[in-house]
């Protein structure tokens, strides 16, 4: 069903946190636990979440962006005809589109030049793509530009992936204040821990809620994804009985994603 | 208008509808398909039958669920005012008004379109053209008063498409020379766009048919679809208002726009000149005319040129010196597009003043350089230096060389042969070129500068009057 209720999930941290695997297992989780239908967005430049996913990638939207730079510069695009509207159907060709997700890698453009225009219009075709799914879940990339810039504006829920080092809880506290800053309106903003040792999680916790974070949950050190990262495989390949992909569940469970109603609530539609 | 007697809904809120693989009955055109095509053309009122529906091969009762085939859309239209050069307005609003149709999605233009008719759609009973040709007919008749007769045929045999594929090519082809053609005094309205306004508060980009916008990216169809599609976006329209120099450029919408947006610090602008009244550079422009003094002419450098340029200074250094907002005389933020204009600052002389440039945008360009100019104008491979530069022009006949006939007469008379004595300063009679060349209107703002002189010449143009 077209634009009903419309749930835009990101995942952010710092670098080397366990975006890309907590931003998989969650995609699993929701293909999986729920009917509704899923985009998958790789927002980071390095482009690592369609390995995890066990997707092939034609083009990234950067490739596109690219290119279509290119054809200005060499004056090839037909003189009649608008950008916006070339540069729309090329993005649709990239969507990888599958039976239990569809996926978009945004990769990044290269090349010096202007990309304000062609920028604005990325925004523009992305909002209105994910307009067509009822969970769009965007795996960003560590840095912060995409706060003041674009993907990130129309974001429900903000997902912070820390694991137990200060750099990691620091991130995780400019995240946030630079999301309030550019006034991105978000309904929920929680924490998810990854990795973080027994010994340490009250410590994590506690300087948390001191600062007013929500930890919605731990995900365990798990070998068996250690062993799937080492094989490049999919987190499809997991068994069922992963202890991660188990706590992840459960954080979704928790959040509300995985029934109806809550998932309402969380739109604040019920 | 009413769309009761069809089995889905048809309205503006299904625009950005996409119909994802797995839930599509069929595809029509798309990538997997080597030719498909829509097309508007404009016909006499008695070459059309109106509303005729017209459906060649299957049609999408006859389709298997899953399928792709190839597709021609054509919509035939006549009416008094209904011409030739609407054709291209009128055959993008096919994509607009298939978009309409609840579970049909329509992507791209001319030879490129994909369609894609949902699973929903189709089980609710849109299993005809039929039904497509309905929404065309009836859309196009009330939200464009112009069409007085339409008739729509649709093509899903493969050797009909294919026998109809190349006329459309030509078509297109004849259409995009005419856009090429377009000029600025053909239409009433340009675009202005305010993308860049962090870096340059005071910057008003105007796109015309033959002005591109300093980024190089925003040709005026770009600012026609974008300005339609949200007015009150980063790209709006400048109506052009009353034209009150055609060759200079100077229209007073555009100078009311620049009033208005650069709050009065902008307030006459010359499209078509880098000297006089120029238009704004903005922090994006591709590539910088700036002048060179000695030459009395103008050089180009764009972005990506690394190092220096023939004056010394890199595209960096001059770009702080352009870039802003600001109305700067000499350094003037183009598009490489621009070039290929027949207006490319035609007010200072165009080709004819442009006295250096890369070899890779020469390359680009060549076809657009006159060809009597195309030896005459050297690259980094020619010339690095000023006075090779002169050299250079002198040998070739450059015509900017003329230019300097002129002002070296003048200067003869009127400056005293006594200043070249101490050598220390620029010959003076090359100062005096640069001020004749840029026509007057040059601003030179000194900011904590201690100046000594032993004698300081302020001549009023044209009178020949000296002050000491």
């Amino acid at each position: 069903m077209y634009m009903r209720e419309r749930l835009v999930i990101s995942v952010s941290g710092k670098g080397g946190v366990g975006k890309t695997t907590i931003s998989a297992l969650l995609s699993r989780v929701l293909s999986e636990k729920t009917r509704r239908s899923l985009l998958l967005v790789d927002a980071d430049p390095v482009i690592n979440l369609p390995r995890a996913l066990g997707v092939d990638v034609p083009a990234s939207v950067g490739n596109i962006a690219t290119e279509m730079r290119k054809s200005i510069d060499d004056g090839t695009l037909p003189a009649s005809a608008a950008k916006q509207d070339i540069l729309e159907g090329r993005i649709f060709e990239s969507l990888v589109e599958g039976e239990r997700f569809d996926f978009l890698a945004m990769g990044r453009t290269e090349g010096e030049g202007c990309y304000c225009y062609v920028n604005r219009l990325l925004t523009q075709i992305l909002d209105r793509l994910s307009l067509n799914y009822e969970i769009t879940l965007m795996d960003m990339s560590a840095g912060l530009e995409h706060f003041s810039r674009r993907t990130n504006r129309n974001v429900d829920v903000l997902i912070i992936v820390i694991d137990s080092s200060r750099a990691a809880f620091e991130a995780a506290l400019r995240i946030r204040d630079l999301a309030k800053e550019v006034h991105i309106d978000f309904k929920k903003i929680l924490i998810i821990g990854n990795r973080i040792p027994d010994n340490l999680i009250p410590a994590v916790s506690t300087g948390l809620e001191d600062n007013g974070l929500d930890l919605a949950g731990i995900v365990p050190t798990d070998n068996a994804i250690a062993e799937l990262n080492y094989l490049g495989k999919p987190v499809f390949d997991l068994s069922a009985s992963s202890p991660a992909l188990h706590a992840v569940e459960g954080i979704a469970e928790d959040l509300g994603l995985l029934s109806e109603v809550t998932l309402l609530k969380l739109l604040g539609q019920a | 208008m009413s769309f009761d007697d069809l089995p889905i809904e048809i309205g503006v809120i299904y625009e950005g509808e996409r119909v994802r693989g797995k839930d599509m009955f069929v595809e029509l055109g798309g990538p997997k398909m080597d030719k498909k095509f829509e097309l508007a053309i404009a016909r006499d009122m008695n070459e059309i039958e109106d509303e005729k529906i017209t459906i060649i091969g299957p049609d999408l009762k006859d389709m298997e669920e899953g399928s792709y085939h190839p597709f021609a859309i054509v919509v035939e239209v006549a009416g008094k005012d209904v011409e030739p050069d609407l054709e291209g307005v009128i055959e993008r609003r096919i994509h607009e008004y298939v978009n309409f149709v609840e579970g049909m999605m329509h992507l791209n233009q001319r030879y490129d379109i994909w369609i894609r008719l949902s699973k929903k759609s189709f089980e609710e009973g849109f299993n005809t053209l039929e039904y497509l040709g309905k929404v065309l007919v009836r859309l196009f008749k009330t939200e464009m008063n112009i069409i007085e007769k339409i008739q729509v045929t649709f093509v899903t045999d493969e050797a009909e498409v294919a026998a109809r594929y190349d006329d459309a090519i030509n078509r297109y082809n004849e259409r995009d020379a005419r856009a090429r053609g377009l000029t600025d005094a053909e239409v009433d309205t340009f675009y202005g766009c305010s993308l860049c306004q962090s870096f340059a508060p005071t910057h008003v980009c105007t796109i015309t048919p033959q002005r591109y916008a300093n980024c190089g990216a925003i040709s005026w169809f770009d600012g026609r679809a974008a300005a339609r599609v949200d007015p009150k976006g980063p790209l709006y329209a400048i109506p052009k208002g009353d034209t009150i120099d055609d060759y200079r450029g100077e229209y007073t919408g555009v100078n009311q726009i620049y009033t208005e947006k650069s709050l009065g610090k902008v307030n006459e602008v010359s499209l078509y000149s880098a000297f006089d009244k120029p238009h704004t550079s903005c922090g994006c422009f591709e590539a910088i005319a700036f002048v060179i003094p000695e030459v009395d002419g103008l050089g180009v450098v764009h972005r990506d040129f690394k190092g220096e340029t023939v004056n010394g200074l890199p595209f960096s250094s001059m770009a702080d010196s352009t870039a802003g907002g600001r109305q700067v005389p000499g350094f003037h933020g183009i598009s490489i597009e621009y070039m290929r204009s027949p207006k490319f600052l035609q007010v200072d002389g165009g080709w004819n003043r442009i006295v250096w440039l890369p070899d890779s945008i020469k390359e680009r360009i060549l076809e657009f350089i006159p060809e009597e100019l195309r030896d005459k104008i050297p690259t980094e491979n020619d010339v690095m230096t000023i006075p090779d530069l002169k050299a250079f022009l002198k040998s070739k006949s450059h015509p900017v060389v003329e230019r300097w006939v002129e002002i070296e007469e003048e200067e003869d008379m009127s400056v005293p042969v006594s200043t070249d004595a101490d050598g220390a300063v620029a010959v003076p009679g090359e100062f005096t070129a640069m001020v004749g060349g840029v026509g007057g209107g040059l601003e030179i703002v000194f900011k904590n500068a201690r100046i000594y002189a032993e004698k300081v010449i302020i001549r009023r143009k044209g009178t020949g009057d000296k002050k000491k």
